[in-house]
């Protein structure tokens, strides 16, 4: 146990020296973006990362760089901030071909310099555009986009002149005077961008947020002052802690830091780390001669294991939290639940056996998992809305992760069928004997979880279409799953598969729920479908591929009876 | 007697259920991946709910009929093959018997349930659903706006002439999916019809996907034809007061779909609100918010309709299925306890 503990605080005093993290109170303001009311500092990083690539520029974070785009924008201009990676972009642009990074000014320039070569660009279908046309009126949107912020607040800037004074858009609309109607009309363009929804909506009635631009217009002066103070001292380099804070709305604060914590520290890599160290570990085990039941390296193992677990978890539930939703609303987060779920039921297993297979298991799913999650992120923060009919924490709460945990302990299932295999002509029969068992329970309880899970579904389009039942590909996707697992069970009953080839058809359930799982929605058709690239289909192709082959292959090396001089306690 | 109890027991195989399942792993599969193609409906029909579909001629068992043998084994099972005074199979006796509701419930909605949809513009009532898998060639009266002929599409005879009030009416051609959408469930019918009065005679086009009817003017009288979907009376009628959509800001994602509706039933008429996920349920029906659409007179909402006897039996079903499920994972992990 002592090691267990030593172990644990080795960890725990390497994240420490992280954990002591602060927010800047510029980060923490509101804003509506994508329907979503979060944090500055979360939006910041989406449009740093649209431009730039990257959610750091330079020395300047985020907020940083994007409040100076806000309040200096002559500076802001002259930085290097669009990337171009497709060199043929930069061509058909006749931008300098040494860089990738380009400033605003640049783009200005090129973009007014190739004029002729954009209106049709930009009216053009996007399918009858080639990839080097699509990249560039992407560019130009994110130009167009970036223009936008910056002149989210440029009625500040004292661009009148009034006899000897400047004077901004603001001072005349604080002081109450009338603007001249050509001059407002002029300086009014600028409303017409709606990049940037920062001003909260002024009666308690309304959920729509404004541009700062509209407040203007509108004469929010109360929302305006705030961030005058804010500009003001930008410009005059003072530390803004004090004008930031009068502009944060505290009741979003507690869940804004926890966004930002978590944006800040990539907690889904830190797992992935724990995970693929808990494997190394772990074949350090294996590879020992004496092969002990316990020993340092599964120590190791167990822990950072059980560590990867704990950030894996505090991942998902800062999620739930930040979004007020259950775990499970869309494929990237049943990727992300269903590798919980699989590290979850194999540490409790390896808690129960003490057999490393546990942490084999939990090891392996629980890295390739979180690894195929990236893949599947949404764009922009990864924190999408939900569409009306998905929106009922209810049934996402019920049937979603019920269906979860039932693909989770099925892979799980899965797994341990490919040990079997590989491990039968080393083993023990009385070993073998238990590792089928074994097998057969976990099945039972995926069998519980999907069958409940598929019911659960039914029942909530019974409550939100009136069919219980409608052999939409997600709903068959279920069904093939919950008869899969019967037939395995039922088939074993009836003497149909016996050791090896039970232990074959468990491990195919992986492919089966591979398809149910990503397969059906390559269909693109019915109530559930996602969206989905041919780049999808080829991956999951490769998969089903790969691991029948690898089953075949174990399956010929395995041995069907068990051994005769090792027979079965 | 005996034989026939024989035949039934046989029915109870568990080869039979292994097998029976392989099959429905491999219909569901073809049928799943040929939606794409075929679209949802047509599909559904050929490989899950008819007896058999044909491949290349030779007609297979689709999932109708392989459902209808499990059942059968299953009930089966229940009656000859299962000791209901073993515990350790306590567990899965529940769980089988949950299995045989849920299935007897689906039987009872596959042939007695009701299911279409209520288009209503705002501000307007209606007293009747559609059913979008029929259709109805109508004719009417613009004079006296009455109906003249309604007539089910598929039962149209091409070689009848038929004679109505001073009218002869006959009909040359009739497709069933004459224009194809990018959608494959959508098919639009064509038809073509001769129409004679007593002095006069008119040759025309009639197609579904026409916003308006076909007016037709003989005899300096004013008819109308049409292809729309069939109706089905309600016993009370439905007027739709308000409808509202909202989206999330700066989205094209949906944030709400509601309808503010009245219940118009003889002299009581009662006021509902129906949200997805948030169905109004009234005399046996329930009516779910599924879509809407506008035109320039406003908006119009689209709520689907059902009238299904067994809605309750999946309810029970699952929580017998789970019951017995959990019954026996715990029995199980006692026996093996109790074995180590």
């Amino acid at each position: 146990m002592k090691k267990y503990f030593l172990v644990l605080f080795l960890i725990v005093a390497s994240l420490n020296s992280f954990a002591q993290s602060k927010t800047s109170e510029a980060e923490l303001i509101p804003v509506m973006h994508e329907g979503r009311i979060k944090p500055l500092g979360s939006f910041a990083r989406v449009k740093l990362n649209d431009y730039f690539g990257k959610k750091q520029f330079g020395e300047m974070n985020a907020t940083d760089w994007l409040l100076e785009v806000f309040f200096n924008p002559k500076e802001a201009y002259t930085r290097e901030i669009f990337k171009i990676q497709n060199p043929d972009v930069i061509q058909a642009l006749a931008l300098p071909s040494s860089r990738k990074y380009f400033s605003f000014l640049e783009m200005y320039q090129a973009f007014n310099k190739n004029h002729e070569m954009m209106n049709p660009l930009l009216s053009a279908n996007e399918s009858e555009l080639d990839l080097t046309s699509k990249q560039i009126r992407e560019l130009y949107m994110h130009f167009m986009d970036y223009l936008g912020l910056s002149r989210s607040f440029s009625f500040f800037s004292p661009e009148i002149n009034v006899g000897e004074k400047h004077l901004s858009y603001f001072d005349l609309v604080a002081s109450g005077k009338m603007i001249p109607k050509k001059l407002a009309e002029y300086m009014e363009e600028d409303a017409q961008f709606k990049t940037l929804m920062i001003i909260p909506p002024v009666d308690a009635n309304s959920e729509l947020w404004t541009s700062p631009w509209e407040a203007a217009i509108g004469k929010n002066l109360p929302a305006l002052k705030k961030w005058h103070t804010l500009y003001q001292s930008y410009n005059e380099k003072k530390s803004e802690p004090k004008a930031a804070l009068a502009l944060q709305k505290a009741e979003f604060n507690q869940k804004f830091k926890v966004e930002l914590l978590i944006k800040k520290y990539d907690l889904v890599s830190w797992s992935i780390s724990l995970y693929v160290l808990g494997f190394l570990a772990l074949s350090l085990h294996f590879l020992k001669p004496s092969n002990l039941p316990n020993s340092w390296a599964r120590t190791v193992s167990f822990v950072s294991i059980a560590a990867g677990s704990v950030f894996h978890l505090s991942f998902i539930l800062a999620r739930c939290f930040i979004l007020s939703r259950p775990p499970v609303t869309n494929l990237y987060e049943s990727i992300l639940f269903v590798g919980l779920t699989a590290v979850i039921f194999s540490l409790i297993f390896e808690v129960k056996k003490k057999n490393s297979l546990g942490l084999f298991i939990a090891s392996t799913l629980g890295s390739s998992l979180l690894f195929l999650s990236i893949g599947y992120q949404q764009t922009g923060d990864n924190m999408g809305m939900l569409v009306a009919v998905l929106d009922t924490n209810f049934w996402l709460a019920t049937h979603v992760v019920t269906i979860s945990i039932g693909y989770g302990c099925t892979l799980v299932a899965s797994m341990m069928a490919h040990y079997y295999l590989f491990t039968s002509r080393k083993s023990e029969a009385s070993a073998l004997k238990a590792l089928e068992k074994n097998i057969h329970s976990t099945l039972l309880y995926s069998l519980f979880f999907v069958i409940l899970g598929t019911i659960l579904g039914g029942i909530w389009a019974d409550q939100s279409w009136g069919r219980f039942w409608g052999w939409d590909p997600k709903e068959n996707g279920a069904l093939l799953i919950c008869l899969w697992l019967l037939w395995i069970t039922h088939g074993k009953l009836a003497g149909k598969f016996k050791m090896k080839s039970f232990a074959f058809v468990t491990g195919l359930s992986s492919i089966v729920v591979a398809m149910a799982w990503f397969g059906v929605n390559l269909l693109n058709v019915g109530l559930h479908s996602y969206g989905f690239s041919s780049d999808a289909a080829r991956s999951l192709f490769i998969f089903s591929g790969v691991e029948l082959i690898l089953l075949a292959g174990l399956w010929l090396l395995a041995e069907n009876k068990l051994p005769r001089n090792r027979k079965a306690v | 007697m005996i034989r026939i109890t024989k035949k039934l027991r046989t029915l109870s195989s568990l080869n039979l259920f292994f097998w029976s399942t392989l099959w429905l792993m491999v219909v569901l599969t073809i049928g799943t991946i040929e939606q794409k193609y075929i679209g949802l409906f047509e599909s559904q029909k050929t490989y899950f709910t008819s007896l058999f579909f044909f491949y290349k001629g030779l007609p297979l068992p689709s999932g109708g009929s392989v459902i209808l043998i499990m059942s059968l084994g299953l009930l089966s099972q229940l009656i000859f093959r299962t000791n209901y005074k073993s515990k350790r199979t306590l567990g899965i006796t529940i769980t089988h018997t949950g299995a045989i509701l849920l299935l007897s419930g689906a039987m009872i909605t596959r042939f007695f349930g009701e299911e279409g949809s209520v288009v209503i513009p705002e501000g307007s009532i209606v007293n009747y659903m559609q059913d979008y898998k029929t259709q109805d060639f109508v004719l009417k009266n613009e004079q006296n706006g009455q109906d003249i002929m309604i007539l089910t599409a598929d039962t149209i005879s091409l070689k009848k002439d038929y004679l109505l009030s001073g009218l002869s009416l006959k009909f040359l051609k009739n497709i069933p999916n004459c224009i194809q959408t990018s959608n494959p469930d959508e098919k639009i019918r064509c038809i073509e019809i001769d129409i004679r009065s007593e002095k006069e005679s008119g040759h025309f086009n009639i197609s579904q996907d026409s916003t308006e009817a076909q007016v037709i003017k003989l005899d300096g009288k004013t008819y109308s034809a049409e292809i729309r979907p069939h109706r089905i009376p309600l016993p009370f009628s439905i007027k739709l007061l308000d409808f509202e959509k909202k989206f999330h800001q700066g989205t094209m994602l949906s944030k709400s779909f509601k309808s503010e509706v009245q219940v118009i039933d003889g002299s009581l008429i009662s006021r509902h609100l129906i949200e997805m996920n948030s169905p109004l349920r009234y005399k046996g029906y329930t009516f779910y918010q599924s879509s809407f659409s506008e035109n320039a007179q406003g908006e119009i909402t689209e709520l689907s309709v059902v009238k299904n006897a067994a809605q309750w039996f999946p309810y029970l079903s699952s929580i017998i299925i789970c019951i017995g499920l959990l019954l026996h994972l715990l029995i199980n992990s006692k026996k093996f306890k109790a074995h180590s």
